[in-house]
């Protein structure tokens, strides 16, 4: 539909029939005549209104009213980002994205301004991810900033960042961004087809879009990381990875990812690399000891009396001389009380979160020994296990290993150290079956690539200032002469810097 | 079925990942307690008749993979075809799926027992075969590349478990090993083939080869891993001798887990019975890669759908397990699956060698004549 055939000695009770037709239950929808022949119309709310009225209305009402027309307006208004536009329907779409509409009396198009403001935080510390060294900040709920907190760090012409849309009703602006020369072009054709697949209304945050980028319905374990500190992006972006952005969440997806991806922290790099190496160290026995502790008590004190030594066997039959429960339910009650313990922290606010916290270990803890329900000596098991599982830098990560858990007491309460094995193994194929983008979910293990486990994992003194640790760009043939990988697709990352 | 297979490039895994399934088929639950056996045969002597059978092995093993380097990209099954045609080569194909059946029930059978002497006398057979098949069968479901990460694993538990066998070092009496070649040859060669049950499966290669991305490299680690094997099997009979008298020696049903009974840590000891369960990681891959062949096989031959076949054939092999009832049925199975696997192991690919070198010395003066003729 058009503007000029009609009319009409008044311009904004013109647009006010029209676009009410458009946009009907929109009572935020802002129609201002300058005079008679100019009108202006945006959504109160969305826009910037300082710009609005120095940039556009002081300009406005400046102007000749028999004068004026559109490429005049267009000549003298300072803002960037202006578009003729006569469709009315394609304006009401605009204006519901932050743009300001300026008609012209007489004339087919008007002027589509994007003064967009959508109410954002500002960018502050990261509060879930922290770190004691390093840059602090966090992405915020902003696209567009954080792409320009990204830019602030990598100024190479090689970082692509491609737009994507998500969801028919909520359309959901995502951008995908990858460094050029070290992405691995198999990644990118995953994630496309996967983007091409999604047939939804809309996604609301990046954490559901996760989980519809990855193809194991069932996998226990998340397969590709979320974080909002963007020096941990970075590093993935040079590492070759793919980063996801999504309009309105301040955590981003990096895929792919592989199983101890979730156990490094980028800290550990901007220690010197003795330090890091230790504290990923320490982080792997806090791993082993959150899954294995517990089970193993269980698995002791049930059926294999005769694996602990004498010394040791009389202090622990002691603490447990007044309790009634069998290990398992002894075990199994204290776990879930420290569950318990930790979920009613995380939704309390914090500051009274931390004091339940204490207040409910000693209290319980205590109570719980002296009234012979549980034994000293599981208290301080499961305080250990519920620590190694607190090292866990990844917040998802520590979800999944908290579940593991419990099929393992209960199983080791059955069937002893063969129950444990039976779990251990069951967990050990169900992670070689997963993949992440398409790559091994266990990667630099198996398939072992002693190069990527080294860099990855070890933190030797040459790796420690290098990024390059992930395979990248391929040549058909380059596999033959990487007999340690299963993929066909990988390189040596020293013949590809030759390139 | 064509003879070659041509499987596509994302099912297919390194020749390095032979290393790792080789060694698992060869150490299972064998390893526990073969000793016994050999040194009724060759007395304290019989690390020179394991390292006699080690050497056949390492000449078997070439054989194996001489025969399929010529065929290119082909498994057993396909060069039975080849040489003896559609339905002699079908039989004997599945007189080979027919002694895989055995075996994988032989593991099961002795694994299971195992436990039940040293862990959970009580223990009921049905649900621990239950339990070992059902992993066989989520890791043979996913794939070769799976089933290559679990012998990954089960690789790792055997020679860190085999570090343990430190601690009888301490206690050893070396003179046990003295004289040196006492027995005469008979001897050592009679041991030598009672070290062939638990050195046999190597030529499980012959099924994964079409598999294997760089088969030029698989002359080389099908040769390191047996060497691996070797080094172990010898490892573990040198410190069984100086451990134990013979006399001892020969009452140990499980002597290599009688040796792990002094370990001792301040917080641990007994580690025989952490073992025994640990080692389900050795047992289980072994059992996976039979189940594997035969659905493979069946799959082959019949064309069979290889994931719908791999839960019928674990339910058949559930079953045969649960027939047998006790240790004389046991060790009954364990002797007729020995003469077997020494048959299939060691002389059953001379005779395949010298086959296809005959057949296809053959085949390419056949045509010569053809044309001798035609002019």
């Amino acid at each position: 539909m058009t503007v000029s055939n009609i009319k009409i000695s008044d311009m904004a009770a013109y647009l006010k029939v029209e676009l009410k037709k458009l946009l009907p239950n929109c009572s935020d929808l802002v129609i201002h005549g300058v005079n008679s022949s100019v009108a202006v119309c945006y959504i109160s709310g969305l826009i910037d209104t300082k710009v609005l009225s120095s940039s556009i209305l002081g300009v406005l009402t400046m102007m000749d009213e028999d004068e004026v027309n559109t490429e005049l307006i267009r000549q003298t208004i300072t803002i960037c980002e202006i578009e003729r536009e006569g469709n009315l329907d394609q304006v009401a779409l605009k204006l519901l994205q932050g743009h300001v509409y300026i008609a012209v009396m007489d004339e087919y198009e008007g002027l589509l301004c994007n003064i967009a403001h959508f109410p954002t935080r500002a960018i502050a510390a990261s509060e879930n991810e922290t770190v004691i060294f390093g840059p602090v900040l966090a992405f915020n709920e902003s696209l567009g900033e954080n792409i320009a907190v990204l830019r602030s760090y990598i100024k190479s012409p090689g970082l692509v960042v491609e737009p994507h849309i998500i969801g028919k009703k909520m359309e959901t602006r995502i951008q995908l961004t990858y460094m050029s020369e070290y992405v691995d072009e198999q990644y990118i054709k995953y994630v496309k087809s996967r983007l091409e697949q999604i047939k939804t209304d809309g996604l609301l945050g990046n954490a559901l879009l996760m989980q519809k980028l990855q193809n194991h319905p069932y996998a226990l374990f998340p397969l590709m990381t979320l974080t909002e500190r963007p020096d941990r992006t970075i590093q993935a972006l040079m590492e070759g990875k793919i980063v996801i952005f999504m309009e309105g969440d301040s955590h981003v997806i990096i895929g792919p990812s592989s199983f101890i991806d979730f156990f490094l922290s980028v800290e550990d790099r901007y220690m010197s690399w003795g330090t890091g190496l230790f504290i990923r160290m320490l982080r792997f026995i806090g791993l082993m000891m959150s899954v294995f502790l517990t089970p193993i008590y269980v698995a002791a004190l049930t059926f294999h009396y005769q694996m602990i030594p004498p010394a040791l066997i009389v202090s622990l039959i002691e603490t447990r001389s007044k309790v009634p429960f069998p290990p398992l339910l002894e075990t199994l009650m204290l776990e879930m009380t420290m569950e318990f313990l930790r979920e009613a922290g995380v939704r309390l606010p914090t500051k009274v979160g931390q004091t339940i916290g204490i207040v409910g270990g000693i209290v319980i803890g205590q109570a719980a020994v002296q009234a012979g329900f549980t034994s000293n000596i599981l208290i301080m098991l499961v305080a250990l296990a519920a620590l190694g599982s607190f090292t866990t830098p990844n917040y998802l990560m520590s979800g999944s290993i908290r579940l593991i858990r419990y099929p393992m007491i209960i199983m080791a309460g059955l069937w002893g150290v063969l129950g444990i094995v039976f779990v251990a193994m069951l967990i050990f194929i169900h992670l070689l079956r997963q993949t992440s983008l398409g790559r091994p979910y266990l990667f630099p293990l198996f398939p072992f690539r002693r190069k990527d486990l080294t860099v990855d994992m070890l933190l030797t003194p040459q790796s420690h200032y290098s990024y390059r640790g992930s395979p990248v760009q391929n040549s058909p043939n380059s596999s033959e002469n990487d007999h340690t990988s299963n993929r066909s697709s990988s390189k040596d990352p020293q013949s590809d810097s030759n390139q | 079925m064509d003879v070659r297979i041509k499987p596509r490039p994302n099912k297919m895994i390194q020749s390095f990942g032979l290393l790792f399934v080789i060694c698992n088929v060869q150490i299972g639950i064998g390893v526990f307690g073969f000793q016994r056996y050999i040194a009724r045969e060759a007395g304290h002597d019989a690390w020179i008749a394991v390292l006699l059978a080690g050497m056949f092995c390492h000449f078997s093993g070439w054989l194996i993979v001489s025969v399929l380097r010529r065929y290119e990209s082909a498994d057993l099954y396909g060069i039975h075809q080849d040489l003896f045609g559609r339905w002699v080569g079908g039989g004997l194909s599945i007189l080979m799926m027919l002694y895989y059946v055995i075996v994988t029930v032989t593991i099961l059978r002795t694994y299971i027992e195992a436990v039940q002497s040293w862990i959970f006398p009580e223990f009921p057979t049905w649900l621990l075969a239950f339990v070992l098949l059902f992993l066989s069968w989520y890791a043979g479901i996913s794939g070769l590349r799976v089933i290559v990460g679990v012998c990954f694993i089960g690789f790792f538990v055997m020679f860190a478990f085999s570090t343990l066998y430190y601690n009888p070092i301490q206690f050893a009496q070396w003179n046990r090993l003295l004289p040196i070649g006492e027995a005469t040859p008979y001897q050592l060669f009679n041991g030598a083939v009672a070290m062939g049950f638990t050195l046999s499966g190597f030529e499980i290669v012959s099924f994964l080869y079409p598999y294997l991305n760089d088969k030029d490299k698989s002359q080389k680690y099908m040769q390191i891993s047996l060497l691996l094997t070797n080094i172990l099997y010898l490892f573990v009979i040198l410190v069984t001798t100086i451990f134990f008298s013979q006399d001892q020696l020969l009452r140990t049903v499980w002597s290599s887990l009688n040796m792990l009974k002094i370990v001792k840590y301040p917080f641990l000891e007994r580690i025989e019975v952490l073992a025994m369960g640990v080692w389900m990681f050795a047992v289980v891959p072994g059992i996976i890669i039979l189940t594997w062949v035969i659905s493979r096989g069946l799959r082959r031959l019949f064309n069979f759908p290889h994931k719908k076949v791999l839960i019928v054939f674990s339910i058949f092999i559930y079953v045969v397990t649960l027939v047998f009832h006790n240790r004389e049925q046991i060790d009954m199975l364990n002797s007729l699956i020995s003469k077997a696997a020494l048959f299939i192991s060691f002389v059953y690919p001379l005779f395949l060698y010298v086959t296809v070198a005959v057949v296809w010395w053959w085949r390419q003066h056949k045509p010569k004549k053809g044309e001798d003729e035609l002019a």
